[in-house]
């Protein structure tokens, strides 16, 4: 009998490694850049950094520990980084200018995408650092003490980062809200209008 | 003082905001095509020697060594004449490592015709000295293609088709970016075969030159399969990859 059933299973079964981890955490990845501001244009270069950069330090990262609080840590150091590069020489644009660009969608994936727009949009009005623990809080659902390990910041900063943050998105979302055609409620419900 | 955050005022639902965030929780994965193009990017990298970084002693030593050499040779190129064309050929030669079918040994085995002759053949890259290569995306694409051609045959039990892809890779891209990858194919390949001892051995021969590899651990896994399989012949060794 060939090998091949025993040993590709086993093979198989121990390659969770790599490209299974990349595949799972790709999407998450690539919106958390997304969500800290980092333009379509950049992204691609982002997520390959983060990437690079949690493979190459696999070593101290605890596989027992999820993965994505870890590859949020990195993301955010890697956007870190690119933003103050980006600041002297070009501005970033915002995420209403790759809404505007795209072609015709569907209604439903329109209001979606117009929602996403205005979280972006939201975000842009908090400062990064206030940003990354909105996003960890709000967003990705993690605790306080959780967020400590991921940015490295004491707790009290955190919950200040986080009360500030929660304040301007707030504030921002009525303001846009009440500029644009698609406000929060109807959005939030995935409705249509 | 501020109050804890669990005293947070949750979010004015009149906005909508609380289910803006959950919206966005579930935004949509980048498309299948920016996937693959980060991901060859990514396993590229991840072959190449990580950049250098600061060692401590283990570097002053390495770089005295270098100086040394590099100022032996020097001299010995301003001091004594070239040797003449067939001047035997310095080259780092890996230790041997069991090969699939009719894999050939990799440095070694080219014709010498092929190898530059005088001066020496003192290169960074080749002793792996240097900073890491840049990642060539042709020859990556070229690499590429052949190691999905060893991994799709070994998916569908067709191991002598995966030999045939890794002999080729082995043969054109002999330290290329995915070695590492083709040599845990390769190992996977011998375990298919049933040449479980040449598995192991090729297997500590990895883990010995490349223990903290991104495929170290599908390799150790392999082995210890490897082990299990040959131990009535081999008896209880142990990989060493330290």
């Amino acid at each position: 009998m060939p090998l091949l059933a025993i040993s590709g299973a086993a093979a198989q079964a121990a390659e969770p490694t790599a490209r299974a981890l990349y595949q799972a955490h790709l999407s998450y990845v690539w919106n958390s850049l997304r969500r800290l501001g980092i333009h379509e244009a950049d992204r691609e270069d982002l997520c390959h950094d983060v990437f690079v950069a949690f493979f190459r330090g696999q070593t101290a990262y605890d596989p027992t520990r999820p993965a994505r609080p870890w590859l949020f840590g990195i993301a955010f150091r890697v956007a870190s980084d690119h933003r103050r590069r980006a600041r002297y020489t070009r501005e970033i644009p915002t995420a209403l200018d790759d809404a505007a660009s795209d072609v015709p969608l569907a209604d439903e994936a329109l209001v979606r995408k117009e929602a996403r727009a205005l979280v972006e949009r939201a975000l842009d009005a908090l400062d990064l650092d206030q940003r990354a623990v909105f996003i960890l809080h709000e967003i990705d659902g993690l605790q306080m003490p959780e967020i400590v390990r991921v940015l490295d910041a004491p707790l009290n900063t955190l919950y200040s980062r986080l009360r500030l943050g929660r304040r301007k998105f707030e504030a921002e979302i009525q303001r846009l809200s009440a500029r644009t055609a698609t406000p929060g409620p109807a959005v939030a419900e995935g409705g249509r209008r | 003082m501020s109050r804890p955050i669990d005293h947070l005022d949750p979010f004015e639902d009149e906005q909508g905001i609380r289910g803006l965030l959950d919206a966005e929780a579930n935004a949509p994965a980048p498309s299948a095509d920016a996937e693959a193009r980060i991901w060859q990017r990514v396993s590229g990298a991840m072959v190449a020697p990580p950049p250098p970084a600061w060692h401590g002693p283990a570097i002053v030593v390495s770089a005295l060594a270098i100086g040394l050499v590099a100022g032996w040779l020097l001299l010995r190129g301003m001091l004594i004449a070239p040797p003449p064309p067939s001047a035997p050929v310095v080259v780092v030669v890996p230790p041997p490592v069991p090969s699939i079918g009719a894999i050939a040994p990799t440095v070694s085995a080219a014709p010498a015709a092929s190898m530059s002759p005088a001066p020496l053949q003192f290169s960074p890259e080749r002793l792996r000295l240097a900073a890491p290569r840049a990642v060539e995306p042709d020859t990556l694409a070229a690499e590429r293609a052949l190691v999905e051609r060893a991994r799709e045959a070994l998916a569908h039990g067709d191991p002598k088709a995966a030999e045939s892809a890794l002999v080729e890779h082995q043969r054109r891209f002999p330290e290329g970016q995915l070695r590492e990858e083709r040599e845990s194919l390769a190992i996977r390949a011998l375990l298919t075969t049933g040449r479980a001892r040449d598995a192991h051995l090729r297997a500590a021969s990895f883990l010995r030159r490349d223990p903290d590899s991104l495929f170290a651990p599908v390799v150790r896994a392999l082995a210890d399969r490897a082990r299990t399989l040959s131990a009535p012949a081999t008896g209880p060794t142990e990989v060493d990859d330290e």
